[in-house]
Order: C-alpha cells, then structure tokens, then sequence
C-alpha cells in the first residue's frame, strides 16, 4: 500500500512540477473574419492594422479598472482577434514595474491606463514612453473636428505621450444629505463650522493620490492656515480605500467628502442613497482625466497590437466603453454615452475651471508634498 | 557508551547519501544560500541605493536615515510588540488546550473539531474582518444594535476598532488556529507511554500535561511560537483596516505605506524591515540554546501507544467549549461572508432588494476567472508536493547531521521570514531579474512556485525539523542493517513516519499557496495570475461582494484539499 502511494506521489510530484515549467499560454487568437472585396478605405486601415496586430499575437494591457479588464478588453478580442493579457494594479506599482524591468533589459507591458502623476514623475524623465502621435492613423480619430476644442488632447509638454481623451469635473465635494444639508456648504469655509468636526473624510493628503492633488489645490487657492483647520482641527479622516470611504459616505459616518470617485458616487445614488455632489461657489472646480490617461511604454514588445489598441480606444466605439468603464466624460464629441453620465462630472461652457492635470501643478503636488508632511504632522 | 555512539553516527553517517553523489553538506548551504540569501543580499545592498528607478545607482545611507527619523517609529514598533506578544500568549493558551483536546484525548466529534480549525485558518483576512466589522462596530455593528436593545445597556458594548478589537480579529482568523493546526500533528506523533507511565506513577492529568506532554513537545511548540509571533509582527491587514479609528499604528503599516508612496520606498522600507531581521536572529538563538542537549523522541522501535485520555463527565463541556469558539471566530463571520457574496452592497440590508445572484454570475463570466483558477491549482499542488519533499529532506539534513553546514542551513531556513512578504518578493524579483533564465522565471507559474516554495521555508522547515526529532535514529538503522540504501529508506521508513507533518506542511503550503498575495504580486503576468491576485483585484476596485464570492471558492478548495490530505496522512501514519 505504501509502495503504491509513493509511486501515486513521485508521478504527482513530476506532473504538477512539468505543468508549473510550462508557461501557460493564454486563450488562442480567435480568427477574425477576413475584409470584403468592398471594404471602405477606413475599413482597410483597420483590417491593416488588426492582420499586424495579430500577427504578434497579443497585446499587454496595465489597468487598475476592473470594468476595462472585464469589458473593453473583451470586445477589442472579440472584434479584432488580438488576445488582451491584463497586469492590473495600482499605477505607481505597475510603473515601478516597467522601471525594474527597463533596468533589467525586458519589456513586457504594451499599454498602460493610470493616473498622471507617476507617469509625470518616472516614465517620461526615463523617455520610457512611445509616442502616441505617430500612431494614430485611422481617419475618424485624427479628424480634429471630432473633438472638443478642436484637438485630441494630450498631458505632456511634447503633445504625443500621454493622450487625455476624457475630462471629468473632479474632486466634487460629496455629501449625504441625509445628515448634512446643502444649504450648509456652498462655500469652502462652510467646512470649517465646529459642527462638521470629525465628520470629514477624505483620501490621506500625505500619499500621492487625490488626497495630495486636493490639498495642494486648496493650499494654493486658500492658504496654508485653511488647510491645516480643515484637516487637523476639523479632524478629517482619512483612509486610501475607496470602498471604505464610500461606506462611510453611506453610512452617515463621514456625510462629507472631498474626493470621493465618480464610480462609488454613482453607485451609491444607484442604490438610492440620497448623496449630492457639487464644487464649492467661491472656488474654480477641479477637471482632469482621473486614472484614465493612455500611455505606450517603450519599447514596446508588441507594437502593432498597441497601435491598433490606441486607434480602437480614441475611435467612437472605444471611447463609448471607455467613458462607461472609466466613468469619465469623453472629449469626442460624438460620444452618446457622456448624455448618460451626471451633469456634475460633466465641465460646461463658460465656466473657469482649475486643471489639475497641468504639468506644471502636477509638478507642485510634489514640490509641496513635504510642506504639507510638516504642516498636517506626517 | 561512547562506543556506541560512535557505531551509531558511522552508521548514521553511512545512510545519509549515496556513495560518488556531491557531498550533502556542500549543496544543501549552497542551493539555500542561492534561493534565500541571495534575495536578501539583493534586498540589503539595494536598500542603500538612493537612484530614480531605472537609473544608475548611487549608494549612501540616506534610505537608512530616513527610516529612523521619523519620530513615529518607535511608538509603531512599541504598538507591534505589545499586540504580537499578547496574541501570541492567549493563541498559545488556547492553541495548545485545543489541541490537546482534540489529539490527545476522547472529545466527540475530534475530527470536525480540527477540519473546522483548518477552515478557520485560511480563510482569507479581508473579508473575515469586513464580517467582524459587520457584527462589532460601534456604530452599525449587528451585535452591538442587538446588545443596545437590552433594557439595561445604554451603548455599544464592543468597540472593533481597538487594540483589544485587533486582538480578538487577529486569534479569531488565524491566531489560534494557527497553533492547533502546527501543534495537532506533533501531539498525534507522541506516543502515549510516556503519559501512561505517569499516570501509573500516580501524577494527575494537570501534572502529566504541565511534566511530561509539554516538555516532550518544547521544540514544536517553541518553534510555533515563534512563527506565531513573527507573523504577527509582520501582519498588517487588519491592522490597516482597523488601526487609523483605534488611533493605533504599528510597524508594518509603515513598512505597507512605504512600499505604497510613489514611488515606492523599497530602500527605506527594507532599512525599517531590518529590524525584523534582528528579531528573527534573537528568537532563533533563544530556540537553539531552548532545545540544546536535550532528546525529544516520541516515535521509537520500542513500540508506539495511541491510547487517549479519558475526559469522562467533561467530554461534553469541552465540545461545548469547541463549539462556542467556532461559533464567534468563524460562523458567525463565515455567514456574513456567504451572505455578503449575495448582496448588492455588502453589509447594506436596508436597501431595496438587498440580495442578487449578479455577483456569481460575474465572477463566473469573468475571462480571467478560469485561467487564474488554472494556474491557482498548478501552483498549489506543485508548491504543495515541491515543499513536502524539499523540506523534509532539508529538516533531516539540519537535524540528523550536526555540523557547521547544517547550522548554516538553520538559519538561512529562517530568512525568508526574516523581512516582510512583500520585501522578500522583491528580492526575489531581482534575483530571478538577474539570471540568464529570466525569461523563464519572471511572470511564469515556475517562478511563482518557486518564489512560493521558498516564502515557505521557516514554517515547512520547522515544523519538519520537530517531526524528525521525534524519530528515533534506531529505525534508520535498522533499515541500514537490513541493507537498504538511504533513498529506500528515507522513502520507506523515514517519509511514511513523517507523513502526517509531511502533510499537514503540504496542505498548508498548498492552502498558502492559494491565497498568498505579498509574495506573488511582484512576480505574476497576465497569463500566470492566480486567483488570489483576482482577489486583489477585487478588493483594489472596491468589489467586495465579488471579493467575497471568490474566497468562498478559495476557501471551498482548500476544503476538500483538507479533507483529502487528511485522509491520506491518516492513512499513511497507519492511524487511518
């Protein structure tokens, strides 16, 4: 009996030890139906551009959005025949990803969605970005008359890295109005009534992440002296977990939040919790693109699957999913799905608004970083 | 006397290798010093690095400055001690009194007791405090709005967020059961002549356990300590979780800040993780001088007695004492855990149709669903099998040879814990960065497994090094002088008699192996991410109910692998 079992655990041991050598390989291409005879000009770019793509077989996509992964990457294999291998995580930890593999000579990631601030910080000093420009060929992405403003919007001072196709109102002040009234904040010293103490939550302003961005933002237009009231006297509590801010949001715990994301704030109004969400009267509301920056590592290891993926994402159909997915307003203007977002996310004409995804304020969030470290006593 | 000795070590000597092959005590201390200590040589010289990443490096200690500037350091570390030592005190109390309940004595229903021990430690740390949370808030807890409609109770009476509420978080998930689960084998393993022959010299049952039992079971249960404690100074979950309302930090959420900035503070978060190094080469000192000199056989070829001890009139209430801990550490959380994965918003039962089957079908729909869960049982079973192997041979090689290379070999087994999980990845990462075989080590199942395997070194490797203490070297040479070589014998007589530890490190490498997150997320791709990181991903987007659909099948598996292995250890130890 014993014997048997030892022969059972040798053969075990070797099976499960050879299947562990073996890279899995992913699910196989699916093949994509061949163009017609008749196919329009924009049409052959496209099919172009998926034989390439296809010919390398994958694309390597870094996203922290589950409904990119879930959605966005399904429907690009399903119309183009290119397998989508996601990285997911936090944007500081994919990058930092990238940068150890750079300094080991490997590159596996094709294309990143992230927020601006590592990529301002750590891609583009190490030129480790591919230019977004020069990929974009088919014709409804590069017409200028597709987009708001006249132009496809990138982040960086070189106008071709880091491509901006969405712009959202961010940072909205949320409250349940549950347990705290509107009439009770339309200015931005309303929050600093003695009766909201301890009933502000907010991500921590000490870490990179919109905590920091709003602060920075608030210390620039209102001072140091307002900022250290609202976080250390009023007691702001802070927590770097989304869902726990959103919690408390719904709970009543923290019925006032500073930078809750659109997607819980949506969430939450679906479920009928009686929320607002609104800038303050007497300052410039925050836009920017949130964590929905396109990026192209270079090199890229699977170049023609990125191009293809680039011309998908800011095409109408991608940018239609993208906006769901993301949350985030498109800045196409044919883009139907920003009628079914919140008018709060959505910037208006005519109205003054404070970029937060400017370089050079991306360059003060980290320059005033260890002020406020010293101010609110990190 | 000396003679014999002498025969024996010859003898002893004689079984250990077979003749030509390289000398055991050359390759064991090389192939741990590539796979442990190189990662953290790797760690140390980089955490001097101050460069951009991706740049050059330039070296100085201003990682090291940094790290023991801050003045909250020292009130984190103080905070880490006294919530590692408690739990560690009250997990031992309670850790030994189960397990001797259950293997050295007639409780009903022993067996379930135990299974339900092994549930209990692998569940996964989110969603077990997210129960927690639900039940003992101040403010919404269920059992605390239960407690407040009593007419003589004017607030909530249990406070979560506390150092006592960590505490309770930390013995309910894993704390005690960690104990029961390391200790169970080791009191299975002891025969019972040696209690009998106290009893029959008229001590009493308290007299046996506190003269005989206890002392017999000194290097398992110091050993267990020691991870215990280890482990708790590297925790950081609940603590993250709970600490900021308690008012309560604690060094390794420190440590987790670092690693989370951006970008990442790898160099100062290894200065400050240095001090669990220092810890880790005290508590090993204090080990060895604990056990030095002294015989720990339990397992001879005089004979071996399974007889246990009678509870009589306390069968009951001891049942009843097992029951009622199971109920509060994992029914109760369990429930909410199954519940939550069929509500639309977790722990929000007062919204209009709280309750979906949405979050099943989405976790099924999902692509990545399956080929995670491929990769999540390669992984498992090969980290499961690889370790049972590599580590008995290892433990038999610290223990039966003692000489400079196997002391060099106990230390090195200890230093994968030596440093927080994810700063041990992280050598790894650099190390398997280096090789020429990167491209078939970096974001493969292979360098999953092995980066796994080696995670798992100080547990696997003490919990071995306590079993084959308990074998008496007169059956490796009986098998010698029956002419058998040292494979026959090790596969033969040593390894069915190590069995049940055997299994019980395999089980729980497989089990770790599934939810283990900090070891694997540096080192996973798009096509070798198990299901653990799914979790991840699950929790990172704030999907909780998803999140918690999954650990139900994370815990499901470990289940029937419990039930398996459990079985087949039975069946090898002859008990079965």
């Amino acid at each position: 009996m014993r014997r048997d079992f030892a022969s059972w655990f040798l053969a075990t041991t070797m099976i499960a030890v050879l299947s562990a050598c073996a890279r899995p390989s992913g699910t196989p291409p699916v093949a994509a139906s061949q163009p017609s005879d008749g196919a329009s000009a924009p049409d052959r770019v496209w099919d172009d551009l998926a034989a390439a793509a296809r010919a390398e077989g994958k694309l390597v996509l870094a996203t922290n959005n589950t409904a990119v992964r879930e959605d966005m990457a399904d429907a690009f294999t399903k119309r183009f025949g290119v397998e989508v291998e996601v990285v997911t995580g936090r944007g500081s930890d994919t990058v930092a990803r990238i940068m150890r593999e750079r300094a080991a000579g490997l590159s596996t990631v094709d294309v990143l969605i992230s927020g601006l601030g590592t990529a301002s910080s750590q891609l583009y000093p190490a030129h480790a970005m591919a230019s977004i420009k020069s990929m974009l060929v088919v014709p409804e992405v590069t017409d200028p008359a597709k987009w708001r403003d006249g132009k496809l919007k990138f982040a960086d001072p070189d106008g071709e890295y880091i491509l901006r196709s969405v712009e959202s109102i961010q940072n909205n002040i949320v409250i349940n109005t549950d347990f705290v009234k509107r009439d009770e904040v339309r200015k931005s010293d309303d929050l600093l009534n003695p009766k909201f103490q301890g009933k502000i939550a907010t991500h921590d302003p000490l870490q990179n992440g919109g905590g920091l961005v709003v602060a920075t933002y608030l210390m620039k237009l209102k001072g140091e002296d307002y900022v250290r009231k609202l976080f250390v006297d009023q007691k702001a509590q802070s927590s770097n977990d989304d869902r726990q801010l959103a919690d408390w949001m719904a709970r009543g715990i923290y019925p006032i939040n500073l930078n809750m994301t659109e997607e819980d704030v949506l969430d939450l109004m679906k479920e009928g919790m009686k929320l607002e969400a609104f800038s303050f009267d007497d300052l410039p509301p925050q836009t920017g693109a949130g964590g929905a920056f396109l990026i192209v590592i270079d090199p890229t290891p699977h170049p023609n699957a990125a191009k293809l993926w680039v011309n998908w994402f800011a095409s109408k159909e991608g940018q239609e999913m993208a906006a769901i997915a993301l949350g985030e307003p498109s800045n196409r203007l044919d883009v139907e799905a920003n009628k079914k977002l919140p008018q709060f996310l959505v910037p208006q004409p005519g109205r003054d608004y404070f970029d937060i995804n400017d370089w050079n304020f991306t360059a003060d969030v980290e320059s005033i970083k260890p002020r406020l470290q010293s101010l609110l006593g990190g | 006397m000396s003679a014999v000795n002498a025969a024996r070590r010859l003898i002893i000597q004689d079984l250990r290798w077979p003749l030509g092959a390289p000398s055991p005590s050359l390759l064991v201390p090389l192939g741990m010093g590539v796979a442990i200590g190189l990662p953290i040589l790797f760690l140390l010289v980089n955490s001097f690095n101050v460069a951009t990443p991706g740049q050059a490096p330039v070296y100085s200690l201003e990682n090291w400055a940094n790290a023991f500037a801050d003045r909250t350091i020292w009130a984190a570390l103080w905070n880490s001690l006294a919530l590692g030592s408690v739990r560690t005190a009250i997990g031992l109390v309670l850790g030994v009194g189960f397990a001797w309940l259950i293997a050295r004595t007639d409780l009903p229903g022993a067996s379930i007791v135990e299974f339900l021990f092994r549930i209990e430690l692998f569940v996964p740390s989110l969603p077990y405090t997210l129960g927690f949370i639900l039940l003992l808030d101040p403010h919404y807890g269920l059992i605390n709005d239960a407690v407040q409609r009593l007419p003589f109770v004017g607030g909530p009476i249990f406070n979560l967020y506390s150092f006592w509420g960590i505490i309770w978080v930390h013995l309910a998930s894993a704390g005690v059961a960690f104990y029961v689960f390391l200790l169970t084998p080791l009191f299975r393993r002891m025969s019972a002549h040696l209690e009998e022959a106290g009893r029959t010299s008229g001590a009493n049952q308290l007299t046996v356990l506190r003269r005989i039992t206890l002392p017999v079971l000194l290097p398992g249960i110091l050993g267990t300590t020691m991870l215990v404690f280890v482990r708790s100074l590297e925790a950081f979950e609940v603590e993250l979780l709970l600490g900021p309302q308690a008012g309560i930090q604690v060094y390794s959420t420190k440590i987790y800040n670092l690693l989370r900035d951006d970008p990442p503070g790898f160099g100062t978060a290894t200065a400050l993780g240095s001090l669990f190094l220092l810890t880790m080469i005290g508590l090993a000192l204090l080990y060895r001088s604990a056990i030095a000199g002294r015989d720990f056989t339990t397992v001879s070829g005089r004979g071996f007695s399974t007889a246990r001890y009678r509870l009589g009139r306390l069968r009951w209430p001891a049942l009843g004492l097992c029951a009622s801990w199971m109920t509060m550490a994992l029914l109760a959380p369990m429930v909410f855990l199954i519940l939550g994965s069929f509500m639309r918003r977790y722990g929000f039962f007062t919204i209009a149709d709280p309750y979906t089957l949405r979050n099943w079908e989405r976790l099924l729909r999902d692509s990545a669903f399956l080929s995670s869960l491929k990769n999540s049982l390669v992984i498992a079973v090969s980290v499961g099998l690889v370790g049972m192997v590599v580590y008995s041979l290892i433990a038999y090689f610290v223990i039966r040879r003692r000489s400079a290379a196997s002391t060099v070999v106990d230390a090195l087994s200890w230093l994968p814990w030596a440093v927080p999980g994810i700063l041990m990845s992280l050598g790894l990462l650099w190390l398997f960065l280096s090789t020429p075989s990167r491209t078939i080590l970096y974001g493969s199942v292979l360098g999953i497994v092995l980066a796994i395997v080696i995670r798992d070194s100080p547990v696997s490797t003490q919990l071995m090094k306590a079993a084959v203490l308990q074998v008496g070297r007169e059956l490796e040479e009986s098998a010698k002088v029956s002419g058998a070589s040292w494979l026959t014998m090790y596969r033969r007589v040593l390894f069915p008699l190590l069995a049940p530890t055997a299994f019980t490190v395999g089980l729980l490498a497989f089990a770790g192996a599934l939810r283990d997150i900090s070891t694997v997320v540096l080192l996973y791709s798009g096509s070798s991410r198990p299901l653990s990181i799914l979790l991840l991903e699950y929790g990172i987007s704030g999907n909780l109910e998803q999140s918690s659909a999954l650990a139900i099948m994370l815990v499901s598996m470990i289940a029937v692998a419990s039930v398996v292995g459990q079985r087949l250890g039975s069946r090898l130890s002859g008990s079965g």
